[in-house]
Formats: C-alpha cells, structure tokens, sequence
C-alpha cells in the first residue's frame, strides 16, 4: 500500500516537473520571441499627413539611421479626404528623435523596397512626445520640384520651336513629305496617306493651342498638352517610318531636321528625367503626365533613330547619336584666379 | 503600266535595303540604365546639383555592375571621382579615380585611363605635388574633355606652351553641343590665365571678355564668377574694378560660394574704403567676418 502511494506521489511529482519545465519553456520561447520582435516592447504612436497613400501600406518599416525602429501601424481616409498614417514606434529610441523630426518616403538601393524613414531632427529641441503629427517630406522640397521643373519647363518650349518647325515643314504643300507621299500616293493606295496627312492637321493645331498654354508658363496644363502632343508627334513618326525611303530621297533637308530633333528629343529626356524622378513622390498629375511624357520620348527616340538608320535618311548610316556610350561627367578644373 | 511596276519595285527594294542597316542585337537593360542616369548625372551636375548628381551616379554604377560591363563600371567611377572633386571632397574623389584606373587598367581602357591619369595628376597639382607625368602631347583623337583637362595640367605644371596647344585644339573643334561650348568657356579662361600669368594682360582681357560673352548665351555662372574676378585684376579704374567684383560677389553669393565671396569682399573693402562709402565697408567687414568665421 505504501509502496503504492510511493509510485503514485513520484508520478506526480513527475508530471508536476514535466508541466512546470513546459510551461517554463513555453515561457521563455515567448520572451525570445518577444525581444526579437519587439511585440511587446513598449510602442508611442506619431502621425503625418501625405498628400496621397500611393507610396505607403500597413506594416511598412519605418527607419532611422537605417535602423528598423517601426511601422507603418494604420492607413486611414479622413473626411476631408486627407490621408492620416499612424506610425507606431519603439519606445526605447524616442529619445534619439526630436519634436522637428519629418518623416519622407525612401527607397533603399537600386531594387530595394521603398520604406519610411524618420529624421533626427534637431538635438537641442526636447524628445518626440506621444501623438506628435510630423511634418512630411518628397525627397526634394516643393519649392524645389517647382524651381526644377522651369527648366523643364524651357527646354520644352525648345522642343516645341522644334516640333513647331517640323510641323511647318510637314505641312509645306511643296515640302518633303507631301511630295514623296503625292508620288507614293500614286503608286500604292492606303499607305496611311490621308491618316498621315490628317494627323499632320492634327498636329500642328496642337502645337498652337500647346503654344498658348506654354506662354501662360501654367505648368500642369503645358505638362498634360506637351504629353499628348509627344503621343502625337509618336504615332506620325510611326506612320512616317514606311515613307521614310522616299523622304530620304526627296530632301536633303530631312537629315538635318531629323538630327535637330533628336538633340532636342534628348535634352528634354534629360530634363523630364531629373524631374519626374524628383516629383515621384508628389501625387498630382503632373508627375505621371512627366512620366508618361518621358515613355513616350523615348519611343519617339527609338522612331528616329529608326528613320535615321535607313539608308536614304541618314546618308551612310554612320551617324553616331550622342547617347552611344556613357556620358562623361565633365572635368574639376578648377579656374578660380 | 510598265513605268509604275518599276516604280513599286524600287520603293520595295529600297524598303528591304534599309531593313538591313539595322541591329540586330539586344540591349543589356543594366547597361541602358546605367547610360541614363549617367546622362541625367551629367545634366544635373552641370547644374551644380550635386545631391542629384551624385544619387544619378552612385545608381548608374551600381546599374554598371549588374550589366558586369568594365567599360561602363570604370565610367561610372570616373564620374563619381568628377562629381566628389568638383564639389569640393578631394579624397572621396581620388578613392572613386582609383578605382577607375584599376578597371580601366585591367582591361586596357586607354580612353578612361588617360582621362583618369590627368585627373588623378590635377588633385597632385592642387596638393601642391609635382606629377612627373608630363607628356608633351596626346592623341588627337582622344575626347575633348581630354584634351581640356589635360592643357589645365599643363598650364599648372607651369608649361605653358603645351598647355596652349591644348586649349587651341578645344577652340578649333567644331562640336556645337552644349557640353563643348562649355569646354570652349574654359579652355577661354584658361587661356586667359595663362596670358595674365604671361604679363599679357591684353590678350587677358580679351579672352576674359569671351568667357563672360559665352557665359552668358550656355550658362556657366561659376566661371563667369572667375572671369569677372580676373577681370578686377585686368582692368585699371576703381569702379571698372568694382562693377566686376560686385557681379562677382552676387554670383557667389546665389552659389553659396564662401571661397569666392571671401576674395571678392577682400578686393572689395578697399576699394570702397578709396571712394569713402564707409557704412558699406562696414556692412562688408561684417559679411566677411561672418564668413571667416564658420
């Protein structure tokens, strides 16, 4: 009997030090997990107001120096339709940022997912305190965009003289183009002749009406004529590619119109280039029309170079255009007498 | 009849003749890449924006490594190397040269070495070292950066005869682009360095006055900032020499040019001190005490 309540008492004993190690386990797997996750770890929550929710999502990391210190914790639509981003923070590295800290969207590396990132701000101002609204920042700063984008701006009132006098020329009842396609026109019907020809049409008032607004230095409105002016200018060079033979033949002009355009094609390239990457953080229309602007350049680059490749347009297809090879930056010379 | 099929058949013929100049090879998109945004770097830093530049730069490389193209990867380091020595980080600029150098000697890039070569003997210069690398001449087909960079070490090393075979053979390319004008704006100046430094203060000013000319129709508003200041020292009468420096402390000042506007307000004060407008000499005191001190 007592051998009995001997075996029974170390069986519990047994299985009360088998619950207690479990559960002492379990315990400490959840601290490990907790220390590394930081899901525990004590959080304080800021927010900011970007002007649209395009560059963000819940979870996001938040970064600091390139540390991890946090996430994106909620997205939320107010009613006046701005957009509120709760940013939830650890705890124990708010005394690293200070009350002037702005928040901006950044993208690590070349691939690298864009994450958010949190300024020091200034060390001699207090600790962020809990609920603080951060000011929010693109990149570069609107005044910035802005004074970026007047450049833009002139080369594509540059480009525009250029479209306009190819324009003019396309137009010219005695010019290239309308000779070679009167003699085309004979010889095979539907070589998109009147397509083309309307389009010409098309173009030019275009070009005018893009004229006025380019005055009006009314940057939304030149960005949004210049790009479906570009679109345009796109599907004429497309329509043009078949008749570029004959082109060739007829004007001597051409080549020289063709290299003109190209110059200017690519310094607007440029110029969108530098801008549309520092506006794509802004969420207008006008960085997707920079975009979109510049996808078509491009195409029309390929066009051109295309109608300079044949043989008849661009003489003995020799012709180097200037984006071969890498751009070289220019010199430190330093002239400072 | 007979006129017209003849007619159809050339334009057909021509049309399968001009298929045929074309390539017929993919582009690497790491190389493509990598020329864009070198290119974007190059327009940016020609703005002096140097945070662009330098992000356009620092991407184009990493594009040129994933292309694995060592032609393209020692570009892009010589361009980082340009960009951190113009805007004023000298060993970040040599450390970026050097690893061009050791591509481009790699794999025999004569262009990038020789480009990078003049570069990494201009910093030598500027450290107040004398390069023993003193070649009379280069290649004439070499690109006319080349060229430019090379008369500039030339014309520091004290050897002015090369150095202004040099910069006449910028001049008298016939590149309209933007970029050669503006190597056309310092081949100019540097000609009219060498002349000041010749005693020749004629020929000085005539070429200082072609450097503010072209400065004016590209866009060069550093070296106009120089030119005018060398044109202070040129020119004779108070207020001939205060108009250029006054032009020149408001260029530095729009630049945030703290060198420039030093010298400029160390020239200024005493010419205004001459002419007795003693609150401005104050205000200039004060300006230039501001910046001696941060």
């Amino acid at each position: 009997m007592a051998e009995q309540e001997d075996f029974v008492s170390s069986m519990r004993r047994q299985v009360g030090w088998f619950v207690i190690l479990g559960i002492g386990i379990l315990v400490l797997l959840l601290l490990v997990v907790s220390v590394r996750t930081n899901v525990f770890a004590k959080q304080f929550y800021v927010y900011f107001f970007p002007p649209s929710a395009s560059s963000f999502y819940e979870g996001q990391p938040v970064k600091f120096q390139g540390f991890a210190i946090g996430h994106v914790d909620n997205i939320e639509l107010q009613e006046q339709g701005k957009v509120k981003i709760t940013l939830a923070l650890l705890d124990r590295y708010r005394h690293m940022i200070h009350e002037d800290s702005i928040a901006r969207v950044i993208k690590e590396g070349l691939i690298g997912e864009q994450v958010v990132e949190v300024t020091a701000g200034d060390t001699k101002i207090p600790a962020i305190r809990e609920g603080k609204i951060l000011g929010y920042e693109t990149e570069a700063s609107f005044e910035q965009l802005l004074a970026d984008l007047k450049p833009a701006v002139g080369n594509a009132n540059v480009l525009l003289k250029e479209l306009a006098s190819l324009a003019t020329w396309m137009n010219d009842p005695a010019g290239d183009v309308r000779i070679a396609m009167a003699g085309l026109r004979q010889v095979t019907e539907g070589v998109k002749g009147e397509k083309l020809e309307a389009m010409i049409e098309q173009f030019t008032a275009t070009l005018t009406h893009l004229q006025q607004f380019s005055k009006e230095l009314n940057q939304q409105h030149v960005a949004k004529e210049l790009s479906s002016s570009l679109k345009l200018m796109a599907n004429i060079l497309n329509d043009l590619q078949p008749l570029s033979h004959a082109i060739g033949k007829e004007g001597a002009m051409t080549v020289e119109h063709m290299n003109a355009l190209m110059q200017n094609v690519d310094q607007l390239s440029s110029s969108l280039n530098i801008v549309a990457s520092d506006l794509s953080e802004l969420t207008p229309e006008l960085p997707g029309l920079a975009r979109e602007s510049r996808e078509t350049i491009e195409e029309i680059k390929s066009l051109i170079k295309a109608l300079q490749g044949s043989w008849l347009v661009g003489g003995d297809g020799k012709h180097k255009s200037a984006d071969e090879g890498a751009a070289t930056a220019p010199p430190a010379l330093d002239f400072r007498p | 009849m007979i006129r017209w099929a003849m007619l159809l058949a050339s334009v057909l013929m021509l049309a399968s003749c001009g298929g045929s100049g074309q390539k017929n090879i993919v582009d690497n998109p790491y190389a493509e890449r990598m020329k864009e945004l070198s290119r974007n770097g190059v327009v940016a830093m020609q703005r002096e924006r140097w945070l662009p530049a330098q992000n356009l730069f620092d991407r184009a490389l990493q594009a040129a490594q994933l292309a694995n193209d060592p032609v393209l990867i020692a570009q892009a380091w010589y361009n980082l190397g340009s960009l951190h020595l113009s805007s004023g980080s000298d060993d970040k600029g040599e450390a970026a040269l050097r690893q061009a150098a050791e591509v481009a000697g790699e794999h025999r890039l004569e262009v990038i070495l020789l480009r990078t070569q003049i570069a990494l003997a201009l910093i030598d210069q500027k450290r107040g070292i004398n390069n023993s690398w003193k070649p009379d001449t280069i290649s004439a087909s070499m690109p006319l950066d080349i060229h430019l960079s090379f008369a500039r070490l030339a014309q520091l090393q004290g050897r002015y005869e090369v150095s202004l075979r040099a910069y006449d053979f910028v001049l008298n390319r016939r590149d309209t682009d933007r970029t050669s004008l503006l190597y056309k704006i310092n081949a100019h100046m540097g000609i009219a360095l060498v002349a000041e430094q010749q005693k020749k203060y004629t020929d000085a000013l005539q070429e200082v006055e072609k450097v503010l000319a072209l400065s004016r129709e590209v866009g060069a508003p550093r070296l106009a900032a120089h030119a005018l200041m060398l044109k202070a020292k040129l020119v004779e009468s108070d207020s001939a020499q205060e108009d250029s420096l006054e032009d020149a402390l408001a260029i530095y000042q729009v630049l945030e040019d703290r060198r420039g506007q030093k010298n400029a307000l160390i020239q200024l004060i005493p010419i205004e001190e001459r002419q007795g407008n003693v609150s401005q000499v104050e205000v200039m005191r004060l300006q230039l005490q501001a910046l001696e001190k941060d």
